[in-house]
């Protein structure tokens, strides 16, 4: 936070500084607002009747409130479903992505060898290349594995290190002073031991970041699951809930339930590890830099 | 691994003597980065050359592809949704992501102010980025809804007329690029934020000794400092309209008019909907080379922002 | 020992018989209906196909149709393909003509399928050189359906046979109201219908918008009266509003169903959600007539088809006959389930189509007019239909609303079309 900046502090100062931050509290609230009015609606029109949601004006107050929407909205697709295949792929994702990118990140950090910079530079790049432009060859890829509406496509990838945590997890393990390393290899520790039993305790915070943005990225996406899953049994959260939309018309009030559900579990997730989300932005912002 | 066992076999890589340090340390280096190599070859590169191969075929996923030549190059010259498309993501870049920089970076700023709870607001901005994008866009489709909205409600009650939003062809972009500030500007308001609190606090001390107005702090001091992080984001900003695809599936099919046809989205239409895996190749194949363009920019500009480069050349 | 040996292999060979039978009387079918359907009818139609044969059926169902072909394609390209399908017009023509679908022609002979009982419109969609791959069961044959409250409300009579395209713009005139005088209307008389804006063309002039469905080599839909009649559609919704543009309509799916709209112009598969809509009475009328004054209609429809790949062709024709074949009990139930409109003639006669209890009243003989005149919807049904889908959809919403006229938009349309059809092997 922005300390002192050395200003001589008059009253006219002492004034001007009290209104401004009047102004900028009140701007913040509002910006806050803004971003509640969005969920505010969803709930609202969640607990609403079919009838009422036809109204206009749109009316923000529930009447009468329609509990029953949500078990109404879970249960007209399998939800429960998607819930338990969404959580099976992301967990393992997660893991992988983790696992895989530590390894590859530690390689980069700790190691001398020809070619480094220029691999490393590749895995910067790839970072710029969105997997969109890949869904054909890949979708025929996995299709010749006989992958295709299995969970396969969407966890196996993550064995094989991202290049965003590749990236961030190396930038945190290169500020992890080498003289602990020295001292492991004197006691004979080999390179994997230095890895699992030196770096990575002390990697927590970046692992976590890592992890906590792998989860998101896996449990938003939709194109992916969208093309690589085709039966109903295998759908994620995401691609149900589209689904969903598909098959009914206008059913908004339960559409809404059913989206508010889907929000739910990330926002649970990002209020139980918000410091590594922060953290973890915070890193890649110093990446930019 | 323990060395003990490996002694005994006749081709010991791990034998001392068998490498010098640099050596062991080499290979130590490339077993550590192998999976990132093999996953990149099998994802990445592989991919890669298959799609440069079809985008010479044409192939409806069932027969046998076809050689064509530069054929499918050759019609997307004609192709008129596939301009329309390069035209649709490329407007929407340029007008969502100076947006989103905006919209982040006041806020930063208000933050890095000496205000109270700093964490508390940091964690309000940032929740929409958590969310879903299938949910996000169903719940602003029905925001949007031009009778039932609460956004058309919100402008009638101040005596002002409907707008049909998302059907109207010329305001259906402005629509998504609003959604997607919501979403999203709390990610680049931490990263901002941090930039600002990077920011040595002698650098304003010395400003306020030359009588700086908090306005020329900002010009002089505060965004300068900050336009390496700002340009990286106009840069993967860029890139990343180039992803967009659930707001087009979900919200609005392409429409009104092709009017939010993003890229992705056609991509996926002609691959997955019409099955013309060999066209739909070629299209990607060109917007690649659009993005690897856009790629060599920044690396081009590193000089100006890159801090992990030096490192990388310093070793450790 | 000799004994002991042949004891052996004839138990080996019962064993191995019994394994074969069991796998032989296993297939996979595939389709594309919504929950209550599935549960209404494929399940009592499976336990009384496989009570009846002995054949067990594997059943998978995907509610979009979008995701069903593309899972159709990828399964048919993987080699897994389910062994009957259900695909639409075009997408039967488009698998056909790759091989993808088993020719029928052999079994239809052997096991005397009465072919004349099939409309022939109908059954020449899924004939290719004289090669049937297809079974059609339903036609996609529209009809206007109009609440008759709003038609009584209004004093309105109720529409007849051969009314023609004018009538029908003033009954929908007579039927959109502006209930609070904002100037926007809150009743229309007809729900938007504008994507079979075909239909109307075909009435007018006689033809599809292709000079050859399978082979098309010249756009017809530059017409004065094609033009004219895509005007007309336009006209409906921006000059007249008794159809809704898409800011009336408001995200609403159907406006008959939701008493906002006094007609819709849809087939078969809306009367279940008509009848479960609240306060909804309504009628059935056929279409209008156009210019040539010769009723017509839709002749789209969907099929059940055997994979190429079949490894049990016998024991999927036998599904297959038993949904589609006349006679077959398996058309029955999906008769008695009333949905849809069906293209074998024993059924059209039949009471439980034509006066159904659950719909007493109900002109359903609208669904069998214009059968003089059948055209696809899918028009061509050439794979090149996709990429014509896009581009009319492009040009056509400028007219929706009222950005083009209908002649401009057809200028359009016109010349890249034009380059679709000079190199319609792009479209293969």
């Amino acid at each position: 936070m922005a300390t002192s900046v050395g200003r001589r502090k008059t009253p006219n100062y002492q004034l001007r500084r009290t209104l401004s931050h009047t102004a900028i509290y009140l701007v913040l609230v509002l910006g806050a607002i803004l971003v509640f009015v969005p969920f505010a609606w969803t709930i609202s029109t969640s607990l609403k009747t079919e009838a009422q949601t036809l109204k206009s004006p749109p009316e923000w107050i529930p009447n009468p409130v329609q509990w029953q929407n949500y078990p109404d909205a879970l249960t007209a697709r399998p939800f429960g479903r998607y819930y338990k295949n969404t959580f099976i792929i992301t967990i393992l994702s997660v893991i992988g992505q983790v696992l895989s990118s530590a390894v590859v990140a530690y390689g980069f950090a700790r190691f001398r060898f020809p070619g480094r910079n220029l691999l490393f530079i590749i895995v910067l790049t790839t970072l710029m290349i969105p997997f969109q432009m890949l869904i054909i060859p890949r979708f025929i890829l996995f299709k010749e594995l006989g992958w295709l509406d299995t969970f396969l496509p969407l966890i196996v990838p993550n064995f094989f290190g991202g290049a965003f945590s590749i990236f961030l997890l190396r930038q945190y393990f290169m500020t992890v002073p080498l003289e602990l390393d020295e001292a492991a290899k004197i006691d004979g520790a080999n390179a994997f031991q230095r890895f699992w039993s030196i770096m990575l305790p002390l990697a927590r915070p970046a692992l976590g970041a890592v992890a906590v943005f792998e989860f998101m990225s896996t449990w938003q996406d939709f194109l992916g699951p969208l093309i690589y899953l085709s039966s109903d049994r295998n759908y994620t959260v995401s691609v149900g809930l589209a689904a969903f939309r598909n098959d009914y018309f206008t059913a908004w009030h339960l559409f809404m339930a059913a989206a508010a559900v889907a929000m739910l579990v990330p926002l649970v997730v990002f209020f139980i590890a918000q410091k590594y989300f922060i953290s973890g932005v915070t890193l890649t912002g110093a990446g930019g830099k | 691994m323990s060395e003990t066992v490996y002694r005994k076999k006749r081709f010991n890589l791990f034998r001392p003597g068998t490498w010098s340090a640099s050596q062991a340390e080499a290979v130590s280096g490339y077993l550590f980065i192998s999976p990132w190599i093999i996953g990149f070859i099998i994802f990445v590169v592989g991919p890669m050359i298959g799609l440069a191969w079809l985008s010479f075929h044409r192939w409806d996923l069932i027969g046998d592809p076809r050689f064509v030549g530069w054929r499918n190059y050759e019609r997307l010259f004609s192709d008129k949704l596939f301009r329309k498309s390069l035209e649709v993501t490329i407007l929407y870049g340029l007008g969502r992501v100076p947006l989103g920089v905006i919209v982040a970076l006041a806020t930063a700023i208000l933050l890095n102010q000496k205000i109270k709870f700093v964490g508390f607001w940091r964690v309000i901005y940032y929740l929409p980025v958590v969310l879903p994008p299938v949910a996000v866009s169903l719940v602003w489709t029905w925001i949007y809804n031009p009778r039932y909205g609460v956004l058309n409600g919100f402008l009638n009650g101040l005596g002002l007329p409907s707008v049909s939003w998302l059907d109207d062809p010329n305001l259906v972009l402005p629509s998504l690029m609003i959604m997607a500030v919501w979403g999203a500007a709390g990610r680049n308001m931490i990263i901002y934020l941090a930039g600002l609190q990077g920011i040595s606090k002698d650098l304003y001390a010395a400003a306020d000794i030359d009588g700086a107005t908090p306005w020329t702090r900002f010009w002089r001091i505060t965004l300068p400092l900050l336009t390496p992080v700002i340009f990286f984001n106009v840069v993967t900003g860029m890139i990343d309209t180039f992803k967009l695809f659930t707001q087009a599936y979900v919200m609005t099919e392409g429409g009104p008019q092709n009017q939010s046809l993003f890229f992705t989205y056609y991509l996926w239409r002609t691959a997955f909907q019409e099955y013309r895996m060999g066209y739909a190749s070629a299209m990607t194949m060109v917007v690649m080379v659009i993005i690897i363009i856009l790629t060599l920019i920044v690396f081009r500009s590193s000089k100006a922002w890159v801090f992990y480069e030096a490192e990388v050349k310093d070793g450790k | 020992m000799k004994k002991q040996t042949i004891l052996y292999s004839l138990a080996a060979a019962m064993v191995l018989g019994l394994f074969t039978m069991v796998s032989a009387q296993e297939i996979k079918w595939f389709m594309r209906w919504d929950n209550a359907r599935v549960e209404a009818v494929a399940n009592p139609v499976m336990e009384a196909f496989t009570a009846e044969t002995g054949i067990d059926v594997e059943f998978e169902n995907i509610g979009s149709s979008s995701d069903y072909y593309t899972k159709l394609t990828t399964t048919i390209a993987g080699g897994t393909a389910p062994d009957v399908f259900y695909p639409a017009t075009h997408v039967a023509y488009r698998l056909a003509s790759k091989g993808a679908m088993l020719t029928l022609n052999d079994l239809i002979e052997r096991d005397g399928i009465d072919l004349a009982q099939y409309e022939p419109a109908i059954l020449d969609l899924y004939t290719i050189d004289g090669n049937i791959h297809c079974l059609p069961i339903d036609t996609a044959a529209l009809v206007v359906f109009y609440n008759t409250d709003m038609f009584d409300a209004a004093g309105l009579a109720y529409p007849e046979a051969g009314w023609t395209w004018d009538d029908f713009l003033e009954t929908a005139q007579a039927l959109t109201i502006d209930e609070n005088d904002d100037g926007r209307n809150d009743q229309f008389g007809v729900d938007n219908f504008r994507n079979y804006w075909p239909m109307v063309v075909w009435s007018n002039t006689g033809q599809g918008l292709f000079d050859d469905i399978r082979n098309p080599t010249e756009f017809l839909g530059d017409s004065d009266d094609a033009v004219a009649s895509v005007q007309f559609v336009g006209d409906l919704i921006t000059k007249y509003n008794v159809m809704p543009t898409d800011e009336d309509r408001a995200d609403i799916s159907d406006l008959f169903a939701a008493s906002k709209a006094a007609m819709q112009v849809v087939g078969h598969w809306r009367v279940p959600r008509y009848m479960a809509a609240e306060g909804v009475n309504f009628d059935l009328a056929p279409l209008p007539v156009g210019k040539t004054g010769v009723p017509v209609n839709r002749a789209d429809g969907s099929c059940f088809g055997i994979s190429a790949k079949s490894k049990n062709p016998e024991a999927a024709w036998e599904l297959v006959k038993y949904l589609a074949a006349p006679g077959a009990l398996g058309v029955d139930i999906l008769l008695d389930r009333q949905q849809m409109t069906p293209v074998i003639s024993d059924f059209k006669t039949d009471d439980r189509f034509l006066n159904p209890e659950i719909l007493p009243g109900v002109n359903k003989a609208a669904f069998l007019a214009g059968t003089e005149s059948l055209n696809s919807m899918y028009d061509p049904i050439h794979p090149m239909y996709s990429a014509f889908d896009s581009l009319w959809k492009q040009e056509l919403g400028q007219v929706w609303n009222g950005d083009a006229t209908a002649e401009e938009a057809m200028v359009l349309i016109s010349t890249q079309v034009a380059d679709i059809l000079a190199n319609i092997e792009d479209y293969e």
